[in-house]
């Protein structure tokens, strides 16, 4: 089960924050599929077009399939130049 | 059977269109057909409306592929462009980021590694006459230090026209192609949907049809002892038909039912076995949205036969549901549920339920 949200201040900086899960069971076949996603992403402006970002990503999948399981955890900062608003 | 490759999956997923405001969750879905490309500043009511009646997807659109609301949320914001007098506009984004990343890939074959990501994105909206055509591309580049043989590369592009007709008709017609990377998926997606809703009646009947060519490439890191995916190389081809009845005014029902193909460019896969499948389906939804919130529900059991002997016809009950709450101006909630069934790289479909 999951929730999400993405919440906007009125200097436009904006976060969001989403979890997805899914589960894959084969149909006739003994295997069980797990996977649970996590995602913090925010953008903050530093001028007029261009933002500051930043995402934090965790991941973990895993099966009964010959008992296969990863993981990640990743963090990234950045910027973004935004043309159009 | 011996492990062999990587799961994924073509899905065969319902999903309801809203009825006021299909725009605002039709795209929720990466890879779907009908992606809002309409600016924020436009006013609703002059957006084209994309009827994404109850509609099977055809192209993968798992969980797996599921765009980010988030990623919708902050995309406005470059997609925000303002209608100059001959109602067009463009907008473009670039960026940059770098960081580290415990699971280089991420693939199997768990590495860490310091990740560059290089992305951009251009799209240009012109309306006329109550119509509306849309032309998007997107970019992606991730390389990873420690580990440049799982860097990756996303890319899509698309083309979506649509509008009213002088009758009151809604049309549709969307074309898109797009390469994306899971952990347990490279695929290169090309689709394409076309629909029509009859002018607003008591019931008002409508059709879509949607293909899409889906070409599967391997999967770094040994995933499941290989990543070839190869014979999972498919077409996929939907048609639907059905009403859309008004309970109220900010509620919906819809049904009918539809047809899906599938037909693999190799004869048997990797096991021996012809994965060819036809499926038929009622379905039934309802659908809620005013301006601020939206909710959908649908329903669809699924019949399934395969040219294969050795495979039994199956009944998959289908089930999507999804909504968006706008809580203040401020704060803005959504969550989607599904279970449909999907295609794997191990002959047989999967059932699969994916909470986001």
């Amino acid at each position: 089960m999951s929730v999400g949200g993405v919440m906007t201040t009125s200097g436009g900086t904006s976060a969001g924050l989403e979890v997805a899960y899914t589960l894959s069971d084969f149909v006739g076949f003994d295997r069980l599929d797990r996977k649970l996603e996590a995602t913090l992403k925010a953008k903050t402006p530093m001028s007029e077009r261009f933002f500051l970002t930043g995402e934090a990503k965790y991941l973990d999948f895993n099966t009964n399939f010959a008992d296969a399981r990863t993981d990640m955890l990743m963090g990234m900062i950045g910027v973004a130049y935004e043309y159009g608003k | 059977m011996g492990g062999r490759k990587a799961l994924a999956v073509l899905a065969l997923f319902t999903a309801l269109p809203s009825s006021g405001c299909a725009e605002e969750a039709a795209g929720a879905l990466r890879g779907a057909l009908m992606e809002d490309a309409a600016p924020a500043s436009w006013p609703r009511d002059k957006r084209a409306r994309p009827e994404r009646a109850a509609n099977i997807e055809t192209g993968a659109i798992g969980s797996v592929a599921d765009k980010s609301p988030i990623a919708q949320e902050q995309d406005k914001v470059a997609l925000r462009g303002r209608l100059a007098d001959d109602k067009s506009t463009t907008a473009i984004s670039v960026g940059f980021a770098a960081g580290y990343t415990t699971n280089a890939g991420p693939s199997l074959d768990k590495r860490d590694s310091g990740v560059m990501r290089t992305t951009a994105e251009v799209q240009h909206l012109i309306e006329s006459g109550g119509r509306q055509l849309s032309l998007k591309g997107e970019f992606a580049d991730r390389q990873y230090v420690d580990r440049p043989d799982v860097g990756d590369m996303h890319y899509a592009a698309a083309a979506q026209y649509g509008g009213t007709l002088k009758s009151g008709a809604q049309f549709s017609a969307s074309l898109k192609t797009e390469r994306r990377i899971d952990v347990d998926e490279n695929v290169h997606e090309t689709a394409m949907s076309v629909g029509y809703e009859w002018p607003k009646t008591v019931l008002t009947p409508f059709v879509q049809v949607m293909g899409a060519y889906l070409d599967y490439g391997s999967i770094a890191g040994d995933f499941l002892e290989s990543g070839n995916q190869d014979d999972r190389d498919r077409v996929s081809g939907t048609a639907q038909a059905g009403f859309r009845y008004d309970l109220a005014g900010k509620l919906a029902l819809r049904f009918g039912a539809g047809a899906d193909i599938k037909r693999y460019a190799e004869a048997r896969d990797d096991f021996g076995l012809m994965r060819d499948s036809t499926s038929v389906f009622p379905f039934v939804g309802l659908s809620y949205a005013d301006d601020d919130n939206t909710a959908d529900l649908v329903y669809a059991p699924v019949f399934r036969s395969y040219r294969e002997m050795a495979f039994s016809p199956l009944l998959a009950h289908t089930v999507a549901a999804r909504g968006q709450m706008q809580i203040s101006t401020a704060l803005k909630l959504f969550g989607a549920a599904r279970m449909g069934l999907e295609e794997t790289d191990f002959s047989l479909p999967r059932r699969s339920r994916s909470m986001r």
